[in-house]
């Protein structure tokens, strides 16, 4: 019942399958990232590298790429330095590989990149530390139970990590989107524990829906060389329009929001179907709560006959019984933080939406 | 050869087996047939057919046969000199011995007559002897242990046998010992006389029925007929008395009673006699016995009436039997019996005979000639309770009087009274011709007399309403609850059919009946629902089609109709009913003329259907409940890969509606029309159709331009008329109306008589918004229905049991069209965009409302609200 965006379109591994050479890599660099266990606070990334991140996912677009962040972890910020694509699956080698039924050579040979890759990198001088991974979203769709599932497996080794999701949808209306994210402690401790996320947990800890994943400030920082190239390169310029600001200007509006409320509606589905799931679990409940306190009481009044007649009690436990398991919690939560996500998105295109049209009318208007 | 065949002797087998051996059997055949001359013949032919080995069996067999008669036959021989010398225990085992032996020869079959007189022969022989034994004073006691035990053994033993023999045998037997043994001493002849009871009784009663049956009329005693009474009463329920002897001499001693009381009494033995030879449930009375014992039963009643000294009570023996004499005198008598009960059993027998007779043959309407006799008689035991004052009774009889008319139109009403009244004119002229008093003889001479009609008897006065408005008006005052639903309901039916539709529905909504009837007993729920398929019918037929669909849609939507309506057995295709409920389903199921035509019904039903829902299929798929089930059908029938020409009335429905939603009026009105199942209706047919086509046409006019409305830019009114034949006033009507509603988007131009159509079509987005918004309210539904349950005021899990009728649950919410249609043109219901559910209860909706419905409002963008919303409310506003 996930959604997951384009999934037919992308052959990129997910970040599930990156997981076991994620593991590889942070063996190699346990003993730094051992160190810290102080939650992130803010991301730094690179320039460059949040110039290769933007390249590999709008080249990817329609598809969606992934790709491991590399960088140090230093102190309260995260940072991050260097960052390389993923293969996508379909593209490794042979097209056969592709069409691999679990996957699982794809896997391998997925893992075996990501080693070779490291190994150039630390030649070259470069980073080798995993921090994290990078993916590119479709409308803020990435709110799934993949996402919490990467995180946690990350998490396994690298105790502070990231993802950086960047959004090309967004990157055409002229904003910069790029976002980092991490799980929040709090949900860590409550779903961690057992991987089990029931209602009763959720309850004493105050879990919100909007505790789950929480964004964390990111700043790009360039070197001073670089700092100094763009200045040369803006000189004398300063006034004139590059195309991402015609971009914002751009008044084409349905299709975005249009795209939104069909996501919207999917959301709604989903809930539908949690609903359902929860109204099943409910009326499986009642029904074995009857037959259990029927059961119970005959069992009782057999023991008080045993009980009268000296004999030995019978447990007042059942095992041919089971209570009926309540259906996960976790999908509700994802399905709200996609909501949540999908109607901020809205709001703030509309918003600017308005503005552009208004001025539209006004210019026109004085025309 | 053949002649060596023709003198062939017994002894010759060897000499025939030779010949079979050697020789073909295809010419001997020929020769065998004609040498069959001997008495030996046949058996010899067959024998030879077989084999040789085959005469040998055939000796075994007989010698069998005779060693088993003279083994019994020696027994017996042991047995009297076991009698004799009053060796006890040695009988005992020669009697367990005898009747082994008797019980093995019965098995085999043959010479049974012989076998038997042997056995009771001997039998009786021993136990007058034995009976004889134990009458002597001190017998017992000389005996040892052993041998009292043996005695009394025996004694019980015998008489047992005893019991089990017909009397005649017994009979039989000891006069053969009489005139066998005139030899013998003549204690053993004394013995018999002082037999056991059950001998002395039989002889003694054969004596009377010879004395009683031959005697001349005047020497008969009141005592004669009062002990021979008692004797055959006596004589009642037990094995190997044939029932119908029995009522043959009752009826003959009736003729011979003394006094109305003796005769009364008599009359109660005949009608309890022949009750008793209906027997089982499942086999009914016999009809000339059900009319003999229903004029049994008048003239009981007339006898009653003209002797009040004569009083029925149903308590047993409730006072003291007065001495002979003050009966004859006249003295108060209190008799066993019950008149309603005899009148309420012969309406059972007769229900129970139309339920078993072939309902195509002409003895079903012959049977049904007799239920003139029956009112009479209902009528005549109502005026005899009446006249007493018990009023329970009056109720219960009138139920079933009431039940037994509720369901015929005037005509035949009036149509069985001119039969009755005429038969009884018949009969009466022949009487008349006749010297007899024709109402005292009735009784007696039942053989030619079952044939011909009651005489002296009218039919109840007044037309069919009138009596029905006094029975239930009686029924009103004085009735259990029972009686009154069920009056209720036979009043409501009749109106129906007689088409005062607005007054029974009145009578309907008034009683609140629907909401009660899921707590009452099955057969009144079948009458429930066979009214409210009346009810749909007449709606029907006065166009309220709506209403009639409601009606209709709860015996319709289980598949269950002919179950519901008691008029056939449900395919239990996924329940297995037992044997026993198999026999209760039977025994409810409605006589066949009875019978609502479930074909009409179903015609009625789907029409209705297909009218109220047609206009809402293309643009609105949440269906009401009401009509599901033809949606379904719908479904189903749009899946079809092939579709041939309409068969069935289903089938017709379907292609009327698919010819309906491609704007092919026409068509499908004639279609419609000419189903030749509205010959059925009890209204003229002209003028039914003519409403139902006025309908077809708007709705046909409504579905068009809905649909096809995008097409076009403008329409022309005239060809739109054409094309629905219908009126000008009536196409602006419903063009206006739409328009009004939003259900078009258009300007109706009067001077041009012209509709120019403003076609808008969604944007993507606009799409996307309403889609969002709907799923919205799937999921609201979804949360405010867990809500309920989890606040408690609706339990999510409660599904229906499997009980059976339990669909009618639903009927409190469904038969109630007015309550039902007033929810659906409700304001704040439509434009809320909020679906309400039927069943929910008032607290509920009200708060989900409340808490959900500024929600919903807040999250639809406005402007896309504006277009669902119009879209629906306009296609769930009830038609104008």
């Amino acid at each position: 019942f996930f959604y997951r965006p384009r999934a037919s379109l992308s052959r990129t591994p997910t970040p599930a399958q990156s997981m076991n050479f994620a593991q590889s890599a942070a063996k190699e660099n346990a003993t730094k990232a051992a160190e810290a266990v102080a939650p992130v606070r803010a991301v730094e990334l690179d320039g460059g590298a949040a110039l290769k991140i933007i390249k590999h996912c709008t080249d990817a677009a329609p598809g969606l790429a992934t790709g491991a962040l590399l960088g140090l972890d230093i102190g309260g910020a995260l940072d991050v330095t260097a960052c390389f694509p993923f293969p996508k699956a379909s593209t490794g080698g042979d097209g056969e590989f592709a069409y691999d039924a679990d996957g699982a050579f794809a896997a391998e040979d997925g893992a075996q990149y990501q080693l070779d890759m490291m190994r150039c990198l630390r030649e070259i001088n470069v980073d080798s530390n995993t921090v994290g991974w990078y993916q590119s979203t479709y409308l803020g769709t990435f709110y799934n139970e993949e996402l919490i599932e990467t995180f946690l497996s990350y998490a396994e080794s690298i105790k502070r990590c990231v993802c950086v999701a960047y959004d090309p949808t967004y990157a055409e209306q002229g904003v910069c989107a790029l976002r980092a994210l991490k799980l929040s402690e709090a949900f860590m401790e409550v779903y961690g524990e057992k991987g089990e996320f029931s209602i009763k947990k959720i309850h004493e800890r105050g879990l919100k829906w909007s505790d789950i994943v929480v964004e964390v400030p990111i700043t790009i920082r360039n070197s001073a060389l670089a700092s100094a190239v763009m200045g040369e390169l803006a000189r004398g310029k300063a006034a004139e329009l590059n195309t991402t600001d015609y971009d914002r200007l751009s008044l084409s509006t349905a299709p975005f929001v249009e795209e939104n409320m069909k996501l919207l509606g999917e959301c709604m589905e989903d809930f539908a179907n949690e609903q359902q799931k929860v109204a099943y679990f409910q009326r499986n409940m009642q029904r074995y709560q009857s037959q259990h306190a029927h059961w119970l009481q005959k069992r009782r009044q057999e023991n008080a006959r045993r009980r009268a007649n000296g004999e030995d009690e019978l447990p007042e436990e059942d095992d041919n019984y089971k209570a009926p398991t309540p259906p996960s919690r976790l999908e509700n939560f994802l399905i709200t933080n996609q909501v949540a996500e999908h109607v901020q998105d809205l709001d703030a295109f509309t918003t600017k939406t308005m503005a552009k049209l208004e001025l539209v009318t006004a210019i026109s208007g004085s025309k | 050869m053949a002649s060596k065949f023709w003198g062939g002797s017994d002894s010759s087998a060897s000499s025939e087996s030779d010949y079979d051996s050697d020789d073909s059997s295809s010419i001997s055949s020929s020769s065998y047939s004609s040498s069959d001359e001997s008495d030996h013949g046949p058996s010899k032919y067959l024998q030879d057919e077989s084999s040789q080995s085959s005469e040998d069996e055939r000796r075994v067999i007989r010698s069998f046969k005779e060693k088993q008669h003279e083994t019994l036959r020696k027994t017996a021989r042991e047995m009297d000199s076991a009698l004799v010398t009053c060796d006890w225990v040695s009988l005992s085992g020669l009697l367990d011995k005898f009747q082994k032996q008797f019980v093995k020869a019965q098995q085999t079959g043959t010479q049974m007559q012989n076998i038997m007189k042997l056995f009771v022969r001997t039998v009786v022989k021993a136990s007058a002897e034995v009976n004889a034994r134990s009458q002597e004073q001190d017998f017992k006691r000389q005996l040892s242990t052993l041998q009292a035990k043996a005695f009394n053994s025996l004694i019980q033993r015998l008489k047992k046998y005893l019991k089990e023999f017909d009397e005649s045998d017994i009979t039989a037997a000891e006069k053969r010992l009489e005139s066998h043994e005139d030899s013998d001493s003549e204690a053993s002849v004394q013995s018999i006389q002082a037999d056991g009871k059950s001998t002395t009784a039989t002889e003694h009663r054969d004596k009377s029925v010879k004395d009683i049956m031959t005697m001349a009329k005047e020497d008969v005693t009141f005592e004669m007929v009062d002990s021979k009474l008692k004797e055959i009463s006596m004589s009642r329920g037990k094995k190997g008395i044939d029932r119908m002897q029995t009522v043959d001499q009752l009826t003959y001693i009736a003729l011979l009673a003394k006094c109305p009381a003796q005769e009364c009494e008599v009359i109660l033995h005949i009608i309890s006699a022949q009750f008793d030879v209906a027997g089982s449930m499942a086999t009914y009375m016999t009809i000339p016995m059900w009319r003999s014992c229903l004029k049994n039963v008048l003239s009981l009643m007339k006898l009653l009436d003209s002797n009040k000294h004569i009083s029925l009570t149903n308590e047993q023996e409730s006072s003291q039997r007065p001495s002979n004499d003050d009966i004859m005198a006249g003295a108060k008598i209190q008799l066993c019996g019950s008149l309603s009960a005899f009148a309420e059993r012969l309406d059972d027998e007769y229900i129970k005979s139309l339920q078993c007779i072939d309902p195509h043959s002409r003895e079903y309407i012959l049977r049904i000639q007799d239920e003139g006799m029956l009112l009479i008689l209902m009528r005549e035991v109502l005026n005899f309770y009446e006249s007493k004052t018990r009023k329970l009774h009056v109720a219960s009889l009138s139920t079933r009087t009431l039940e037994h008319i509720y369901y015929k139109r005037s005509t035949t009403y009036e149509s069985l009274r001119e039969f009755v009244e005429a038969k009884s004119r018949q009969t009466k002229s022949k009487y008349d011709s006749d010297i007899n008093v024709a109402q005292q003889t009735e009784v007696g001479q039942d053989s030619q007399l079952t044939e011909s009609y009651l005489v002296g008897y009218v039919f109840p006065h007044g037309n069919l309403f009138s009596r029905i408005e006094e029975l239930s008006n009686y029924i009103y005052n004085n009735g259990d609850e029972r009686s009154k639903a069920r009056a209720l309901l036979c009043q409501i039916f009749s109106k129906a059919l007689h088409g005062q539709y607005e007054r029974a529905k009145e009578l309907l909504l008034m009683s609140h009946l629907q909401e009660s009837i899921m707590h009452m007993d099955i057969s009144t729920q079948i009458l429930f629902n066979r009214t409210m398929a009346q009810l749909g019918l007449c709606a029907f037929q006065y166009g309220h089609f709506s209403d009639a669909s409601s009606f209709l849609s709860d015996i319709f939507s289980g598949g269950r109709t002919k179950e519901l309506l008691a008029q056939g057995y449900a395919q239990g295709r996924f329940t297995e009913r037992s044997a026993e409920h198999e026999k209760l389903e039977r025994r409810r199921q409605m006589p066949h003329h009875m019978h609502i035509n479930i074909e009409l019904l179903e015609a009625v039903y789907l029409v209705c259907a297909m009218l109220f829902e047609v206009s809402d299929l293309l643009c609105f798929r949440q269906s009401r409940a009401l009509t599901r089930t033809f949606l379904r059908i719908i479904e189903n029938y749009s899946r079809q890969l092939f579709t041939g020409p309409p068969d069935s009335i289903r089938d017709a429905v379907m292609v009327i509606t698919r010819m309906l939603l491609s704007g092919e009026y026409q068509e499908a009105s004639k279609l419609l029309l000419d189903l030749p199942v509205w010959n059925l209706l009890s209204r003229p047919k002209a003028e039914v159709l003519h409403l139902v086509d006025k309908r077809l046409k708007a709705e046909g006019l409504r579905l068009y331009l809905s649909h096809f409305a995008d097409q076009y830019t403008s329409a022309n009114g005239d060809v739109l008329c054409d094309m629905f034949c219908v009126t000008d006033s009536k196409f602006t009507s419903i063009v206006n109306s739409m328009v009004a509603n939003e259900r078009v988007s258009a300007i109706f131009d009067e001077p041009s008589r012209s509709l120019i159509i403003n076609r808008s079509e969604q944007s993507h987005l606009q799409v996307a918004a309403t889609t969002f918004s709907e799923k919205v309210l799937v999921l609201l539904d979804a949360s405010e229905r867990a809500l309920d349950s989890h606040v408690g005021t609706e339990t999510i899990g409660s599904y229906e049991d499997d009980e059976a009728f339990s669909r009618r649950k639903t009927t409190k919410n469904q038969s109630e069209p007015d309550e039902y249609r007033s929810r659906r043109t409700r304001p704040e219901y439509t434009s809320k965009n909020y679906r309400v559910h039927l069943i929910d209860s008032e607290r509920g909706k009200i708060k989900g409302r409340d808490s959900y419905g500024n929600f919903a409002r807040r999250k639809i963008p406005t402007k896309d609200k504006d277009i669902t919303r119009g879209g629906k409310v306009s296609s769930s506003r009830a038609e104008p």
